[in-house]
């Protein structure tokens, strides 16, 4: 199934993986946090693991801060910061609930968390301490960075832009442009706009312009979907990753496939073979040359058997992830 | 109290009335925390019944609905949009309208007139219910049901529906009938009162004197404003009946306008049948019939057209058509919420989708034949409750509940293994009751201690640990543990005949107690061994059960025994009773300052050293002492960690260090930390030879210091360890300091130097080391200074004379100089010491003598003395690093001794883990000759050192020492002044053999003034001279 452009990750985690995220500086680092409570690093090139640490609870989300420092956040309520040197761990603070979600903001120089209760918190990467904690209307679902613009997915499928520079008050209260609950959403590389995927397979690309000629060119469209005996099943759209440079971008659903988009034209680029099951994160390297697609089970439905989790590393052309000029 | 009564005092109108009454605390608390949207505890308590709905697992789901909707209830005393009161209800009905063996549950019928309350059109929520069966067995549905008729004043319907219940065997039927009864006695109130009132109205055609009855709501007069009638009787007085229908003050009234004739339902009703029609209902009546509804307009403009006369027509009795349902194509299942469409409407692109209610949901359920979609998601778990959850949040539940049914287990088998235990101590304790009487004996004869039994509670000691570390809850305590092991150890005998028991219960309730210090403790060794010696040669003829035990011990045990024991000594002394016992955890237990770190050091969190973790891993393996324990009895625990990351140092080499693009930004990023060996060395390696293949360099610095660390042979005045000492300060805050970039400047004799604002003329070289030289020099306003040029870029120097200043304030210029600078180089430093020197004691000691010994060694005493009083060492005290000083000029009350040299120092506080003094000099020959041992305290070197000196002074030769009577003493008799000989022999005695430096030294300074008084003042400065 693998074939030359494409490798298995050894020494994966042992239970789902709950994202991954490549080094700011270089494709060969894959930071991987898991739901056995551990995050890892990897060594891509080598296909090794060079080190990993622990949580006391399954870790949701990870994030490089810098080359060298690891943030994670999970279960545990705590937010960790990690010295991938000296493997020295600092607990940075913690949020009331699962913190479901973390992010570096270059632009602001901050880390901010997500969590399920109801706030966003900003942390001071340098000493490192907490810089703000801003309630939300809901659970964090999901956020994403934009320049110094910071976009908060919720339940409820509200949509909120955030100022990181003056985090005053919201910027931009929006609902969710799709009828189901938002699963994730990515800021374009270029800070216009973002992408939002929702829980019944459809992916919605909107503009933080609030002029109306920019909100035209706003659209949603439907994918992984499968019809089977003439129904069609819908999954769930879990994961986005951009490509730094093109500006296109890969979805992952639980239906284990991963299309690129071109969001410009309105293309679909390509569709990846099926993974043996759902596709929980996607990374793009800082270059744009690799793909980290992360096929692990995430108990959509239930608590059953399903095929083992792992990391697929992907290595991928410009005839993948590069608009087709018209 | 009375503040929350207030509150609700001043909040009545925002209080929905309950049926069964609200909870006076949780009101208060509802009400006092209105204002922020944090709600922080309710929240909690909400996602805790939304993970329960979803995660409930028992056969009784509605149970958790109930719950929840009370809750809701009592939570949210306003009702209101937040409290999703709506949303809930109309999810639980749906939710179980298939399940039959809810219809006649009160609960659930509760729930559905609950929701009945709450919706516009009831009426056909009580109609779905009867068709459908639900609740047609519980008299509340009636009652509801009639009382929402009775409210539309349909009072035949009403009956009919109670006579129903009543026909259906509707349960309670007391409560029912009671209920029927007062609807009957309403009604019939109710058409005597109009009955009556037709009366009065006739008789008050007669002009009689009305009267104003009170309570009366009044017609109010003026057509723009409107005010209360002056006349507040008959015309004037609205006739709205309350708890009746407001239907039948039209017929009360029909007297007044009679020719205009309106249309009573009633009527037409009448020719209908009581019994509620049972029509084909696909689904539970809307809540809110939207078709049906007016839009809001200008009322000033509608006009009503008036038609007299019999226009208005009954209606024909009842419309048979079916309710309109809407038909919708896609499942319902958007979370609500509420977005302010005025800040942004442009941004809200998705139209709002239509409201679909609980009805409509439940003909979708009926209608639902063959989907075209299908969700490939636990659609209905995420979004069964009132707020929606992700995949994550159940999957945390899950996770959560693993988590705490792992631990329920653990508990319930520690709890079983602790039951059992209890129940083994009881009988233990039992037999030993029953036998004490007729043992009386057993008291002086200790049972023997078996290799066997003490060997396996050992073993179990890890085992039972093990779940603590595991477990966050604390389920296992002390007492327990201490009872199993105490138990263990009787339990393999329990097979063995009653005479051996008793000996075993005899040892039985010391061992429960103290479980563990029996096989420590040298006592029961010997015991043992006196045991099998008094058993092997003296059998006691005194108790003869006893005999039979001991025998097969005497027979085959004593020697291994005895082996087993010796063998276990060191192990439990080391590692059961804790290891740290003998850790010399403060290098001056004397000192308070070190005393108080120690206890820090001791109750801080200890990271299992390798010697314990042998100890565990090896437990079937107890002869083997652990080969670091002799190691770590000395090292204070601080040092543990470095030493444990320098053994794994290669694994934690940095993960991502190799990489050579990356290297700059790891270096960077250690130094921005206070850092740990490992990576500082690879720092400085960094810097220092950047040209060099990293990776091999680093794994050789790795290596040697994984070595050092190993051997704990590293050297606490090392270039290295002090350089790692210092990077923790910042050393640029100290006055003085100045840092170069240059490479250091030659320094030579007869040459000028440029230091700063400074020249400093250089005229002889005083003394000179390994790595520094000492220069003395005068500056161009002709002031003497010291310089020390030192060829390693660490101004340790300097940091020992700032730390004594600091630490000893104006006392230190006594002793120690006024004043000191110190440039750094990028390969040295130079450090200059202000004052009027004349050289080292060594040139003075060469050129001239000494009357007057005792006055420095007088201030010799008292100089270190104020250096160990500060945590400083000087470890290098000799005629050679001692400084001699003007008097005359330095005024009274400075020493003519100083200390400028501070190659060999240490600062005890920075470096607490200075154990191994053998790097310093002249130690080694110390050692060897066993004056010194490598353990003793670190300030017995500089005491030896004083002893040298004042042997120097007093003899101009080297001291040599010999052993006699386990004390130290000088080779050869001391004869120098006659008169004092006896003085400076005990001074030699006593410093020599010292227990503790610091008592020393204030004895030694009390001897030396007690004998020399008469000599030792001011007389010095006539001793000191230019030479």
């Amino acid at each position: 199934m693998t074939g030359s452009n494409e490798f298995k990750l050894n020494q994966g985690p042992e239970d789902s993986i709950s994202a991954v995220k490549f080094s700011p500086s270089t494709a060969q680092f894959l930071l991987v946090s898991s739901w056995d409570s551990t995050v890892r690093l990897f060594d891509v090139s080598g296909n090794s693991l060079r080190t990993k640490y622990q949580h006391l609870a399954p870790v949701l989300d990870c994030a490089f801060y810098d080359p060298t420092h690891a943030w994670s956040g999970g279960l545990d309520m705590q937010l960790k910061m990690h010295d991938l040197n000296t493997g020295q761990d600092t607990v940075v603070g913690s949020h009331d609930d699962t913190i479901r979600c973390v992010e570096y903001c270059p632009e602001v120089n901050v880390m901010v968390t997500g969590s399920w209760d109801r706030s966003v918190r900003l942390w001071d990467p340098r000493t490192p301490c907490n810089a703000g904690t801003f309630s939300q209307p809901d659970k964090v679902y999901t956020l994403s960075v934009a320049g110094d613009r910071l976009i908060v997915g919720t339940a409820g499928r509200r949509v909120l832009v955030w100022d990181l520079r003056n985090m005053g008050y919201v910027q931009q209260r929006r609902e969710s442009s799709l009828k189901y609950q938002t699963r994730c959403i990515r800021a374009f590389p270029n800070k216009q706009g973002y992408v939002l995927s929702s829980i019944e397979g459809r992916v919605a690309v909107e503009y933080l312009d609030p002029s109306l000629e920019v909100q035209k060119k706003k659209y949603a469209f439907k994918c992984h979907r499968l019809k089977e005996n003439g129904i069609e099943q819908v999954y769930p759209v879990n994961a986005i990753s951009f490509h730094s440079v093109h500006n296109t971008f890969a979805t992952g659903g639980s239906d284990g496939f991963v299309n690129i988009w071109d969001p410009f034209n309105k293309k679909r680029l390509c569709q990846f073979h099926r993974y043996p099951t759902s596709i929980a994160s996607l990374a793009f390297s800082n270059d744009g040359s690799t793909l980290a697609i992360a096929s692990s089970y995430m108990q959509e439905q239930g608590d059953i058997s399903h095929p083992e989790d792992a990391i697929f590393i992907r290595q991928v052309t410009d005839a993948e992830t590069k608009p087709k000029s018209t | 109290m009375a503040e929350g009564e207030a509150e609700w005092e001043l909040s009545k109108e925002n209080i929905q009335p309950l049926r069964e009454g609200r909870r006076i605390g949780a009101l208060q608390q509802a009400l006092s925390q209105q204002d922020g949207s944090s709600h922080t505890t309710v929240q909690q308590q909400k996602q805790a019944f939304e993970c329960e709905l979803r995660m409930y697992t028992g056969d009784d789901p509605l149970d958790v609905w109930d719950r929840y909707i009370k809750w809701t209830q009592q939570v949210y005393p306003q009702g209101g949009k937040e409290s999703n009161l709506l949303v809930l209800l109309e999810r639980a009905v749906i939710a179980f309208a298939n399940e039959k063996r809810y219809h006649n549950d009160s609960r659930y019928v509760n729930l559905w007139l609950k929701h009945g309350e709450n919706i516009t059109e009831p009426l056909e929520i009580y109609n779905y219910m009867h068709r459908h069966g639900i609740g047609v067995q519980l008299a509340a549905f009636y009652i509801a049901w009639s009382e929402e008729f009775e409210k539309h004043g349909n009072f035949k319907k009403a009956d009919g529906i109670y006579q129903q219940g009543v026909s259906c065997g509707a349960e309670p039927a007391d409560k029912l009938h009671q209920y029927h009864k007062e609807f009957q006695a309403r009604v019939s109130r109710q058409v005597m009162a109009g009955m009556r009132e037709s009366e009065q109205e006739e008789e008050s055609l007669e002009p009689t004197q009305p009267q104003r009855s009170s309570l009366v709501d009044l017609k109010p007069r003026g057509k723009k404003t409107a005010f209360a009638p002056v006349v507040r009787t008959g015309a004037t007085v609205s006739y709205q009946k309350r708890g009746l229908s407001f239907q039948l003050p039209a017929a009360a009234h029909s007297g007044h306008n009679s020719r205009v004739m309106v249309f009573d339902e009633n009527q037409g009703a009448a020719v209908e049948n009581c019994e509620p029609k049972t029509e084909q209902w696909t689904a539970p009546p809307t809540g809110r019939a939207k078709e049906n509804e007016i839009m809001p307009e200008k009322w000033t403009n509608v006009k009503i057209p008036q038609k007299f006369g019999s226009s208005v027509v009954p209606p024909s009795a009842k419309p048979t058509f079916q309710p309109f349902v809407e038909e919708c194509d896609q499942p319902p299942a958007v979370t609500p919420c509420k977005i302010n469409p005025a800040v942004n409407t442009v941004l809200s692109a998705r139209k709002p989708s239509k409201e679909e209610s609980a009805l409509e949901l439940l003909q979708q359920q009926h209608a639902e034949e063959q989907p075209k979609e299908q969700s490939m998601y636990c659609k209905e778990l995420l979004f069964r409750g009132a707020t929606e959850f992700c995949f994550e949040e159940l999957r945390a539940e899950r996770y959560y509940k693993k988590v705490s049914r792992e631990l329920e287990e653990k508990t319930a088998k520690l709890k079983a293994f602790k039951e059992d235990l209890k129940k083994q101590v009881e009988a233990k304790q039992k037999l030993l009751h029953e036998h004490s009487s007729q043992m009386d004996a057993c008291h002086e004869v200790i049972p023997p201690v078996e290799g066997h039994p003490v060997q396996q509670v050992v073993e179990c000691l890890p085992e039972a640990a093990a779940p603590l570390p595991v477990s966050p809850f604390n389920v296992y305590d002390e007492n327990e543990g201490a009872a199993s092991a105490g138990s263990n150890l009787t339990a393999p005998n329990e097979g063995l005949p009653l005479d051996k028991e008793v000996d075993n219960t005899v040892n039985g309730p010391a061992t429960k107690v103290m479980p563990f210090t029996i096989f420590c403790d040298s006592d029961t060794s010997e015991q043992s061994q006196e045991r099998v010696s008094i058993a092997a040669t003296s059998k006691p003829p005194t108790c003869r059960s006893l005999n039979t035990i001991l025998k097969p011990i005497v027979e085959s045990v004593p020697k291994p025994e005895i082996d087993t024991l010796e063998r276990m000594k060191p192990i439990s002394e080391d590692s059961i009773l804790g290891s740290y016992r003998n850790k010399t955890l403060c290098p001056s237990p004397e000192h308070t300052h070190d005393f108080v770190r120690a206890v820090h050091l001791a109750s801080t969190p200890f990271s299992a050293s390798q010697g314990e973790r042998d100890f565990s891993d090896s437990d079937g393996n107890l002869s083997a002492l652990p080969p670091f324990t002799a190691v770590s009895v000395q090292t204070p625990a601080v040092k543990q960690e470095d030493y444990e990351m320098a053994l794994h140092g290669v694994n934690q080499l940095s993960p991502i260090q190799e990489v050579s693009q990356e290297n700059g930004q790891c270096s960077s990023s250690s130094s921005s930390l206070d850092g740990t060996s490992c990576v500082k060395i690879m720092h400085l390696t960094h810097q220092s030879e950047p040209d060099t293949p990293e990776l091999i360099h680093i794994a050789a610095e790795q290596t040697a210091q994984a070595f050092l660390s190993e051997t704990e042979m590293e050297n606490p005045s090392s270039a290295d360890s002090r350089r790692r000492a210092l990077e923790k300060l910042d050393l640029d805050a100290f006055p003085n300091f100045f840092r170069k970039a240059e490479p250091l400047p030659t320094v030579m004799e007869g040459e000028v130097l440029f230091e700063g604002d400074e020249t400093i003329v250089i005229f002889s070289k005083i003394a000179s080391g390994e790595n520094y030289s000492v220069y003395l020099g005068k500056t161009n306003i002709n002031e003497n200074v010291v310089v020390k040029v030192d060829h390693e870029s660490v101004p340790w120097d300097f940091y020992i004379h700032v730390q004594l200043r600091n630490r000893l304030g104006l006392d230190s210029h006594k002793y120690f100089g006024r004043k000191s600078s110190c440039f750094l180089y990028k390969d040295g430093c130079i450090t200059l010491h202000w004052g009027h020197h004349w050289g080292t004691l060594q040139d003075f000691l060469a050129r001239s003598t000494l009357p007057q010994v005792a006055s420095l060694v007088l201030e010799l005493l008292e100089l270190v003395q104020q250096m160990h009083s500060c945590h400083l060492l000087h470890g290098d005290i000799r005629p050679g690093t001692l400084h001699v000083c003007y008097r005359e000029t330095c005024g009274s009350e400075d020493s003519v001794l100083k200390v400028l040299d501070f190659s060999h120092s240490l600062d005890l506080d920075l470096q607490p883990v200075v154990i191994s003094t053998v790097s310093l000099p002249g130690i080694q020959t110390l050692l060897e000759q066993g004056v010194l041992l490598s353990t003793s305290s670190p300030y017995q070197v500089d005491l030896l050192g004083i002893a040298e000196t004042v042997y120097m002074m007093l003899k101009r030769k080297k001291m040599k020492l010999v052993k006699k009577e386990a004390e130290w003493r000088l080779d050869d008799d001391l004869e120098i002044s006659g008169t004092h000989d006896a003085v400076w022999q005990d001074f030699f005695k006593k410093i020599l053999n010292a227990e503790s430096a610091s008592s020393v030294l204030t004895e030694l300074q009390e001897l030396l003034k007690n004998n020399f008084n008469d000599c030792i003042d001011d007389q010095l400065t006539s001793v000191i001279w230019l030479p």
